[in-house]
């Protein structure tokens, strides 16, 4: 009898690994077809090990705030999976070796391992019937059932199960090994007899084999090609933070992606990562206000359609036919209102809360970005509004189109130094097109400028000079028009030997800091929360009152997610505010949600779902704020509107930090 | 059918005007090209589209700067441009534009069935040309048009906005139509018509080519003569009324009466 099992377990074990080794190939074969990763991803290997490491074995990619619950199962699972892993090894080897067992490892190491695999298995038990119950009973709205969801999870079931069946026959036969639980579970539910112990372990381990070796191919035939892709997508993340990569206008010939092949093979191995947790759905300030934006649906959509089209595209390749992606391939189907609609590409915010929730580090945005390029460039299907936006940003360099002759009419009269008069000024002060043009960001503008007068801070301005940094442009997928426009200030920058720049909108800050080498420009660039953070360190400047408004601060996406500047901010707040008068919205830092500018959304009516800026100002309203504080000129905008529309703009004031600070510097203080 | 369309680089509409001496001060300018232009440019290229024209030529009287205008008609989809530029046309008022524009028809070959004109140029300003080049040629003409329809080798029916409706014209073709607000909404040129505008054939003629004498155009051919340039009075502060209904009515009247002078 065990030798009939044997044989058809090594005949299975032979399918399974072979079959594992040919679709393994051939997902290899798949991400070939994709272009280069325009950012580096294997650079500094060491760290990239280190934080890999940290982040699966940890768990930490699992447990991110609010999925705390499930990441425990999930953690559970992961680890309880890792300890059996030997067992695994042993119960396949044993087909060609019966009397194979890792207690050669000795008493302590192989103890210690039983030990624990007994605990976590248990855990894995547990954590799988939590998770069963979550999937079929709970079922939260993010979780979408595919076949391959229960078959999995009774697999999982079996192997522990079985795993318990084989310890619990061992023991009666007079194994060792340290097994609390299997010790217990022997006790209560046998088997007593030696003849019932040999035969129960050889169908237990028959069966724990079995399902072992029907789970390898599966892993690359569902979902759970996350467990074999996850790790190498967190090696290979994007580490350089979001941002566009420059595109070469001289010898492309198509712009943007509207075709799997166009995509980078790190985008297409993001489709292999992906678990279908859909967190970054759940997330999602688009998807949350009734916009058909679903991040996790289109990494899912875009795997089906590279498992569709890789073969075709392969094989069109071999034969040299493949045709260039703007023209019409009958075998290869553009993606755009296949894996995505055009309507979910335009409702992306680029807020980056897919990004920073998505546990093995998926890219969402950026394929937005890439899709929006060809709607863009190639096919000029942009709103109406947007249009008018492209011609102001040509004609005017700003989004509103007042015309670049006015650039500076805020500064008139307030004896502001122009960088032409003032080359050795040691910072430029960046006044944005929201603080040149918009009637409200004007005085915060201002009041940046009193702040750093009164601190002494060496600063000039370009005045008519300065022209829009482009962010909008460039979310907006209109890649030609920011390559002009980035090409001209950062020239511009480096005519004036520009090494500092201060700024108030993250949309800028993050564009300088983060894009603008492309282009030739380097240098240091702060955000004024984060300067007058440092000039209150650096008691530079001081206050004279507290405010004692009740006040609750937004995290900007461009700021927090995407620069990571939460806490300089708050500091200036808590000099500011008595703590007990300082309050946060529930979703703030990280799991803040989105004002609805971001993204060149800025410039787009909103005419599907909900308004963004509503949802999240009722968030702020519900804490009862007597002040809202952003530090973002596209957030004030939003929140102003939110608080109108909710009819508080009595009680409710909605200012930027820099407003505060310079009433309660207001008058300057001499140095005591 | 073949269509002319005119266009002209003038100052985008957010430029803040500024004088020197007598002439305007053309330093820091952003030029564009005229808005009703583009109306007109849009209008070929649609019907080119829809297989009703074979051949458009932006046609463009200016300095050499006028190339960025005409380019951009030709990324929006016209075939060919043709600038003509001579420092002798500086200065030329409109009825000396419109004789160049009309030796520019002939030496293109006169067999255009339809020319287009933005109704008006945002610069001068002067609605003439168009008009003047009809005259000239002693074509029908529509101005002002909000929809269009033509019917290659035969006729051209033009919907003009007048006041309390809508008059409804009927051209014989080759005729003159000029460009309104709301004939369409022209698109955005998509990346590759950019990069195929850039190598689309651009003529340019000189005066000699077209066969013009200097002394026919510039200030010495030109009827008008600009005498000055003069920036409007800067706006006034508003004034507020306020008070008691019965007071405010008696301030009102007596403002419009005696301030000025309405009533």
């Amino acid at each position: 009898m065990r030798m009939v099992l044997r044989l058809i377990l090594a005949a299975l074990a032979l399918a399974s690994f072979g079959l594992f080794a040919f679709r393994f190939k051939q997902l290899l074969d798949y991400l070939k077809i994709g272009v280069e990763s325009p950012i580096p991803r294997t650079d500094d290997g060491n760290v990239r090990l280190k934080e890999t490491a940290k982040y699966v074995l940890a768990q930490i990619c699992s447990r991110k705030e609010p999925y705390i619950s499930t990441g425990i199962m999930h953690t559970a699972i992961f680890w309880g999976f890792l300890l059996l892993f030997p067992t695994a090894v042993e119960a396949v080897l044993r087909i060609a070796f019966p009397e194979f067992s890792f207690a050669f490892l000795g008493r302590y190491l192989y103890g210690g391992l039983t030990l624990l695999q007994d605990i976590f298995a248990l855990g894995v038990f547990v954590a799988i019937c939590g998770a069963a119950v979550r999937r079929f009973i709970v079922k939260p709205k993010r979780v979408d059932n595919h076949w391959d969801a229960p078959v999995i999870l009774g697999l999982i079931a079996g192997v522990v199960i079985t795993f318990f069946a084989m310890n619990m026959a061992e023991i009666q036969l007079g194994e060792k090994a340290v097994r609390p639980i299997s010790g217990i579970l022997h006790a209560l539910l046998g088997p007593h007899t030696t003849t019932a112990a040999s035969s129960i372990y050889t169908g237990a381990w028959a069966l724990h084999t079995a399902i072992l070796l029907v789970f390898v191919p599966l892993l690359l035939y569902s979902k759970h090609m996350h467990i074999i892709a996850g790790v190498p997508n967190i090696y290979l993340q994007n580490k350089e933070g979001f941002k566009q990569h420059r595109m070469d206008f001289e010898n492309a010939e198509f712009f943007g992606v509207n075709r799997i092949d166009q995509l980078s093979w790190k985008d297409l191995l993001d489709t292999y990562a992906c678990t279908y947790c859909n967190r970054c759905t759940d997330q999602c300030p688009a998807n949350n206000t009734g916009k058909p934006l679903e991040p996790g649906m289109l990494i899912q959509n875009l795997r089906d359609a590279l498992l569709e089209d890789a073969p075709e595209v392969i094989k069109l390749k071999k034969e040299d036919k493949l045709p260039p992606p703007d023209e019409e391939c009958e075998t290869v189907k553009p993606l755009i209102d296949r894996v995505i609609s055009r309507d979910a590409i335009w409702s992306c915010t680029t807020c980056g809360a897919c990004l920073s929730i998505c546990p093995v580090l998926n890219e969402h945005p950026q394929k937005i970005v890439e899709m929006r390029r060809y709607l863009t460039l190639m096919e000029s299907d942009i709103a109406e509004e947007l249009q008018i936006t492209f011609r102001n940003l040509e004609n005017n360099s700003n989004p509103w189109g007042v015309g670049f002759a006015n650039r500076a009419d805020w500064a008139e009269g307030l004896d502001i130094p122009l960088i032409s008069d003032n080359p050795d000024a040691e910072y430029l002060l960046w006044v944005g097109c929201a603080g040149a043009y918009d009637d409200r960001y004007k005085k915060v503008m201002k009041d940046l400028v009193t702040i750093l007068k009164a601190a002494d801070v060496s600063f000039a301005i370009l005045g008519v000079e300065e022209k829009c940094c482009g962010d909008s442009a460039r979310r907006l997928g209109n890649e030609y028009l920011f390559e002009m426009m980035a090409t001209e200030v950062a020239e511009l920058l480096n005519s004036y030997n520009v090494k500092k720049i201060i700024t108030a909108c993250p949309h800028g800050y993050h564009t300088f800091k983060h894009e603008y080498s492309q282009y030739g420009w380097n240098g240091e660039v702060w955000h004024h929360s984060q300067f007058i953070a440092k000039l209150i360190r650096e008691k530079k400047i001081r206050f004279n009152i507290a405010l004692p408004h009740r006040t609750i601060y937004h995290d900007s996406c461009y700021l927090g997610r995407h620069n990571n500047i939460y806490d300089e901010p708050r500091y200036i707040l808590r000099n500011l505010v008595p703590e007990e008068q300082l309050t946060e919205m529930d979703r703030n830092h990280e799991r803040s949600f989105c004002c609805g500018a971001g993204g060149g959304r800025m410039w787009m009516e909103e005419k599907i779902g909900h308004r963004i800026n509503v949802v999240r100002c009722q968030e702020a309203l519900a804490k009862n704020p007597d002040k809202i504080v952003t530090a973002c000129p596209f957030c004030l905008t939003m929140f102003e509107d939110g608080v109108k529309d909710a009819g508080k703009e009595e009680e409710v004031s909605v200012r930027d930090i820099a407003e505060l600070v310079a009433r309660a510097i207001e008058p300057p203080q001499p140095e005591a | 059918m073949k269509i002319a369309v005119f266009c002209k680089s003038v100052p985008d509409t957010e430029t803040k005007v500024r004088l020197k001496g007598d002439r305007l001060d053309t330093s820091g300018i952003k030029y564009i090209l005229n808005p009703y232009d583009e109306f007109a440019v849009e209008e070929a290229v649609r019907m080119k589209e829809a297989k009703k024209a074979e051949e458009i030529v932006a046609i463009s009287m200016g300095p050499a700067r006028a190339q960025e205008a005409l380019r951009n008609a030709l990324a929006i989809g016209a075939d060919r441009a043709v600038l003509v530029t001579d420092d002798a046309l500086d200065g030329s008022d409109t009825l000396a534009t419109a004789k160049v524009l009309v030796k520019v028809l002939e030496k293109e070959g006169g067999d255009f069935d339809l020319l287009l004109f933005g109704q008006r140029a945002i610069d001068g300003d002067t609605w003439q040309v168009p008009s003047q080049v009809a005259a000239l040629l002693d074509l029908p003409q529509a101005t002002c048009t909000v929809a269009l329809e033509v019917e290659p080798g035969s006729k051209a029916v033009a919907t003009r906005l007048v006041e309390g409706g809508e008059e409804i014209h009927e051209l014989t073709l080759p005729a003159v139509i000029t460009c309104s607000k709301g004939l369409n909404e022209p698109r955005y040129p998509s990346l590759p018509n950019i990069m195929k505008a850039k190598k689309k054939p651009l003529t340019t003629y000189s005066l000699g080519d077209l066969g013009i004498d200097a002394s026919e155009v510039g200030k010495n051919g030109s009827r008008t003569e600009v005498l000055s340039y003069e920036l409007p009075p800067a706006r006034g502060g508003g004034k507020k009324v306020e008070g008691e209904p019965e007071e405010v009515v008696a301030e009102l009247v007596k403002f419009l009466k005696e301030e000025i002078k309405v009533i």
